[in-house]
C-alpha cells in the first residue's frame, strides 16, 4: 500500500485529472458511436476484401446471344456480398445454384456486360488424418471423382504404374499425398501453354499450365483410388486480368482438402483464392457466332469499411466517412492508418523514455522506424535499418576526412541512404526475398541524422556506447511496432481515431510522473539502499 | 564565515532525497529555472560577461569570433600573444567541440595533447562552430577564445593524468552537492564523467573527499593510479563555495551547477556554469541531492 501511494504521488495532479477527463470523455463518445449510433467494431475488424467486377464484351449479329458463367461460391471461407448486375438489354437469369445466364434473343452490336461483388476470403489450411491412406469399399456418393474422364486418364497404364510408385501400399496420408504433390509441383514445369491440357500430355511433355497440372494430379489420385476433384477460380490481385486459376481438391476420409501445385499449397488454400466452380468445365459458355471476351477487375479493399461508413454517412461522430472521401483524392486508408499510428508509436517512446529510462538516438526516430515497418514488414525493415546504419556510417567517417560543411555532408549522407535503400529493395525484390511493396516510406532523413548522431557517438563516446545506443533504439522500435503492427490496434483507431484522446491522457500521465525510472533504480542503488 | 542562503520551495518527497532525471526535469529544471536564463546560461559568452560584472574569477578572454572574417585577425593575434590556449563552442554542451592548444604559430597549432593541426584545418574547424556543428538546431554559434589557465593538477591529489575541476552543485542558492571530477587516461584529459572521468564526492562540511565515481560505479581507488579517493582535504574550498553562491547572484539558476579549476595564480576560477548539472554526483556523494530537503520534512 506505501509503494501504491509512492507511486499516485509521483503523478501530477492536474495532470492526472486532465487525463481522467479525456478518458471519461473518449469513454462517453466511443460508448455513444457504439449504442447509439449501432457504430461496432465488428463492422471494421473484419479482413480485407475485394471488389470485383466481371467484364464481358459481346458482339452480337441478330441472332440469340446467351452466356453462362458461374457466379463464384458462397462458402464458410468466402463469402460474396452486394452483387450487383448491369447487362443493359440482356436478361439476367439464375439456372440452379449461382449458375448465372445473360441472354437476348436477337442481339446486334457491341456491348459490355458487368458483374460486379464484394468478396471477402480466408485462408485455411488444414491437418491431415494421421495413419495409412485407407479408401472405404462404399464412395457411391464420390464415384464421379474416382472416374477417368477424357482429359484426367487415370486408367492410362503409365499414370497408373507412377501413381503406384509415388503411393505405395500402407503409406501415411501425409507422405502419400506429399509424393504426388511434390512430383507435380517440381517434376512438371508450368507453362502458360495453349493447347491440350491433359494429364497424360502433361506426363509426357513434362510440362503444363495450371489445369493440365492438376488433372495429372487428380489422375494420379483417382488411379489410386482417392477421390480428387479439379477446382475453377480466381487469383484475387489488385489488377485486371484475363485469367483463370485451377486447383485441386482431395477427399481425405471425410472432407475436401485443397492443394495447388501450381503456387505451391499444401493442404491449405490461400486467402486470395476466389472459389468459382468445381466442374472440370470451361469457365465460360456462350452461344457461337458472336464476339465474346472476358476479363476480371479485382480491386483490394479494406473490407466492410465501406459497409460501416454508409450506414451513417452523415453522422458527424463517424469518421470512416471521412477517411474514405479522402481516398476519392488517392489518399489511401493505409496512409491514414499510418498516420493515425504514429502517435501511438510514439507513446511506446515516451514509455520507454521516461518510466524504463532507455536512451535512443533521436528522441522519435523508434517511432518512425516502427512506422516505416508498418509497409516493409518487421524482417526486410530490419535489414533495411542495420544495412543503412552501417553503410551510411562508413561514409560519414569516409567524409570527415574530407573537409565539409555540417548540411552538405549531411546531404550526402541522405543520398547515400537513398541510394542504398534503392539497392537493398531492387535486390530483395530480384532475389524474391520480399515482394515489391518493399520501397516505402522509410524516414530517410532520418536515418541519414541518426547516421549522423551515430557518427558522432563512436567518435565521442566510443564504440560500446554507440553500439548500446543504437541496439536500444532498434529494440525500441521493435517494441513500437509490437504494438503498432496489431491489425486490431490499427482498426481501432482507424474506427474510433478519439482514442488518440487517450494517448494524450496517457503521456500527460507519463509527463507528470516524477519518480525514478526502471534504470535509475540500478544507477542509484548504492545511494537508494535505506 | 560564509553565509548560506535558504531554499524555499518545498519539493515533493524522493526516497533518500535522490533526485532522478524526470524529478530533476520537472520539479527542478522547470520549476526553478526560467527558460529564457537556460538560454542564456547555455552562452557561454553570455556567462563570462555577466560572472565579470559581479567580480567573479573566470579564465582570460583572448577573443570572440562570431563571423569566418574575424578568424584570420584573429589568428594572427594567437600568434603575437604565444601563449597557450581553449577554444570553446559558446553553445555546446557536454564539453562538446572544446579543445586545449598548446602552441601556435603561421603553420598550424599544436593541441595539448601534441597532435598537430593545419592552419587550413583549424580555421575549418573554426567554420564548422561558427555553422552550428555543435549547436544542433541552432546554427550561428560563436566560438569563445580564452587562456587556458594554469590549473593546478595537485589541487586535490598528486600525480593526476590531467588537471582536476570542481562541481558544486547548489539549489536556490544553497550549495547542496559538491564533486571534485579526476581526468582519467580513458577520458583523455577530460574532467566530463560520460567521457570516463572520475567522480569524488565532498563532505560539505570538513572539505573531505570520499569515495568516489566511475561510469556510473562506485570506486574506491583511481583506475590508472589506484590511489586512494577517499580522505583528502581539497584547498580552498570555503573559497569555491563562496564563489558559488555569487554565481546564484550573478545568474539566478535555481537547480544550478558551478564548475571551477583552481589556478596557480588566481586561485579558483569558474569555468562553466549548468542549468541541468548531471545526477552522478549523487552516487559519487551516497546522497541523494534532496538529502537534506528530506531529512528537514522529518
Amino acid at each position: 500500500a506505501m509503494d501504491y501511494n509512492h507511486l499516485m504521488n509521483n503523478f501530477g495532479k492536474r495532470e492526472a485529472l486532465l487525463a481522467l477527463a479525456l478518458t471519461v470523455l473518449v469513454i462517453f463518445l466511443v460508448g455513444y458511436k457504439h449504442f447509439v449510433m449501432g457504430y461496432t467494431m465488428t463492422s471494421v475488424t473484419s479482413e480485407p476484401g475485394y471488389q470485383v467486377a466481371l467484364k464481358v464484351d459481346v458482339k452480337g449479329n441478330g441472332r440469340e446471344v446467351s452466356i453462362r458463367w458461374p457466379l463464384p461460391m458462397q462458402t464458410a471461407r468466402q463469402s460474396i456480398r452486394r452483387e450487383e448486375n448491369e447487362s443493359g438489354p440482356f436478361r439476367f437469369q439464375l439456372d440452379g445454384d449461382r449458375r448465372a445466364r445473360w441472354i437476348s434473343p436477337n442481339f446486334t452490336g457491341e456491348k459490355t456486360l458487368y458483374y460486379r461483388f464484394f468478396a471477402q476470403t480466408q485462408a485455411e489450411s488444414f491437418k491431415l488424418k494421421s495413419g495409412p491412406i485407407e479408401t472405404p469399399e462404399d464412395y457411391s456418393k464420390l464415384a464421379d471423382y474416382l472416374e477417368p474422364t477424357e482429359q484426367i486418364q487415370s486408367e492410362d497404364p503409365e499414370i497408373e504404374s507412377l501413381a503406384w510408385r509415388l503411393i505405395p501400399p500402407e503409406i501415411s496420408w501425409s507422405e502419400g499425398l506429399r509424393q504426388v504433390y511434390e512430383f507435380v509441383l517440381d517434376e512438371i514445369e508450368f507453362k502458360a501453354v495453349r493447347g491440350p491440357t491433359d494429364a497424360v500430355t502433361a506426363l509426357q511433355v513434362s510440362s503444363a499450365s495450371c489445369n493440365g497440372k492438376n488433372r495429372l494430379f487428380i489422375a494420379l489420385l483417382r488411379a489410386r483410388g482417392i477421390p480428387a476433384r479439379l477446382c475453377k477460380g480466381l487469383i484475387l490481385e489488385n489488377t485486371s486480368k484475363r485469367t483463370s486459376h485451377a486447383w485441386t481438391e482431395i477427399f481425405v476420409v471425410d472432407k475436401w482438402i485443397p492443394f495447388c501445385p501450381t503456387n505451391g499449397y499444401f493442404a491449405e488454400i490461400p486467402e486470395n483464392y476466389l472459389e468459382l466452380s468445381k466442374e472440370d468445365s470451361p469457365l465460360f459458355r456462350h452461344s457461337k457466332y458472336i464476339g465474346f471476351d472476358w476479363s476480371w477487375i479485382v480491386e483490394t479493399q479494406v473490407g466492410q469499411m465501406k459497409d460501416a461508413v454508409m450506414v451513417n454517412a452523415h453522422n458527424p461522430l463517424n469518421f470512416l466517412f471521412y477517411w474514405v472521401s479522402l481516398e476519392d483524392f488517392n489518399i489511401s486508408l493505409n496512409l491514414i492508418m499510418v498516420i493515425l499510428m504514429i502517435p501511438v508509436a510514439a507513446t511506446a517512446v515516451s514509455f520507454s523514455r521516461n518510466i524504463v529510462g532507455l536512451v535512443t538516438f533521436g528522441t522519435f526516430m523508434p517511432a518512425l522506424i516502427a512506422v516505416s515497418f508498418l509497409e516493409t514488414g518487421f524482417f526486410i525493415g530490419s535489414v533495411f535499418f542495420i544495412l543503412v546504419m552501417f553503410l551510411s556510417t562508413l561514409v560519414n567517417f569516409a567524409l570527415l576526412k574530407l573537409r565539409l560543411l555540417h548540411i552538405p555532408r549531411l546531404v550526402i549522407m541522405l543520398t547515400v541512404v537513398v541510394g542504398t535503400i534503392m539497392l537493398v529493395s531492387v535486390t530483395l525484390v530480384r532475389t524474391g526475398l520480399a515482394e515489391g511493396a518493399a520501397i516505402s516510406l522509410f524516414p530517410i532523413a532520418i536515418l541519414s541524422l541518426t547516421s549522423e548522431r551515430l557518427t558522432q557517438t563512436i567518435s565521442e563516446d566510443g564504440w560500446f556506447e554507440a553500439f548500446k545506443r543504437i541496439s536500444t533504439t532498434f529494440v525500441v522500435a521493435a517494441i513500437c511496432y509490437a504494438l503498432i503492427g496489431q491489425k486490431f490496434m490499427q482498426l481501432l483507431i482507424i474506427a474510433y481515431p478519439e482514442l488518440l484522446l487517450i494517448n494524450i491522457a496517457i503521456n500527460l500521465l507519463i509527463g507528470s510522473w516524477h519518480g525514478l525510472r526502471l534504470t535509475e533504480h540500478l544507477r542509484f542503488k548504492t545511494i537508494l539502499q535505506p | 564565515m560564509i553565509s548560506i542562503p535558504n531554499k524555499k520551495t518545498k519539493f515533493p518527497d524522493t526516497p533518500n532525497g535522490v533526485v532522478g532525471m524526470n524529478y530533476r526535469n520537472r520539479n527542478l529544471v522547470d520549476v526553478l529555472n526560467p527558460r529564457s536564463l537556460i538560454t542564456l546560461a547555455n552562452d557561454k559568452v553570455f556567462t563570462k560577461t555577466t560572472l565579470e560584472k559581479h567580480s567573479i574569477t573566470t579564465p582570460n578572454e583572448l577573443a570572440i569570433i562570431n563571423n569566418s572574417r574575424q578568424i584570420e585577425p584573429i589568428y594572427q593575434m594567437l600568434i603575437r600573444r604565444d601563449m597557450p590556449f581553449v577554444l570553446k563552442p559558446a553553445r555546446s554542451a557536454r564539453g562538446r567541440g572544446v579543445v586545449l592548444y598548446q602552441k601556435v604559430d603561421k603553420d598550424g597549432v599544436t593541441k595539448v595533447n601534441g597532435h598537430r593541426m593545419e592552419k587550413s584545418d583549424f580555421e575549418f574547424f573554426i567554420q564548422q562552430i561558427l555553422q552550428g556543428e555543435y549547436s544542433f538546431g541552432r546554427p550561428q554559434d560563436g566560438v569563445l577564445i580564452e587562456e587556458k589557465i594554469e590549473t593546478d593538477k595537485s589541487w586535490i591529489m598528486k600525480d593526476l593524468p590531467g588537471a582536476p575541476d570542481l562541481r558544486i552543485v547548489l539549489i536556490e542558492g544553497k550549495p547542496e552537492l559538491a564533486m571534485a571530477r579526476l581526468p582519467t587516461e580513458a577520458s583523455e584529459g577530460r574532467a566530463n564523467l560520460h567521457c570516463g572521468a572520475v567522480g569524488m564526492g565532498i563532505d560539505l562540511v570538513t572539505h573531505v573527499t570520499q569515495g568516489g565515481v566511475h561510469l556510473d560505479k562506485r570506486i574506491d581507488r583511481h583506475p590508472d593510479t589506484n590511489q586512494i579517493l577517499a580522505g583528502h582535504p581539497v584547498l580552498d574550498f570555503d573559497r569555491c563555495l563562496e564563489i558559488a553562491i555569487q554565481c546564484y547572484e550573478a545568474v539566478p539558476l535555481g537547480l544550478l551547477g558551478v564548475d571551477l579549476m583552481r589556478d596557480i595564480n588566481n586561485g579558483p576560477t569558474v569555468v562553466e556554469l549548468n542549468a541541468r548539472p548531471g545526477l552522478a554526483i549523487q552516487v559519487a556523494n551516497g546522497a541523494g541531492l534532496l538529502m537534506s530537503n528530506s531529512l528537514s520534512n522529518k
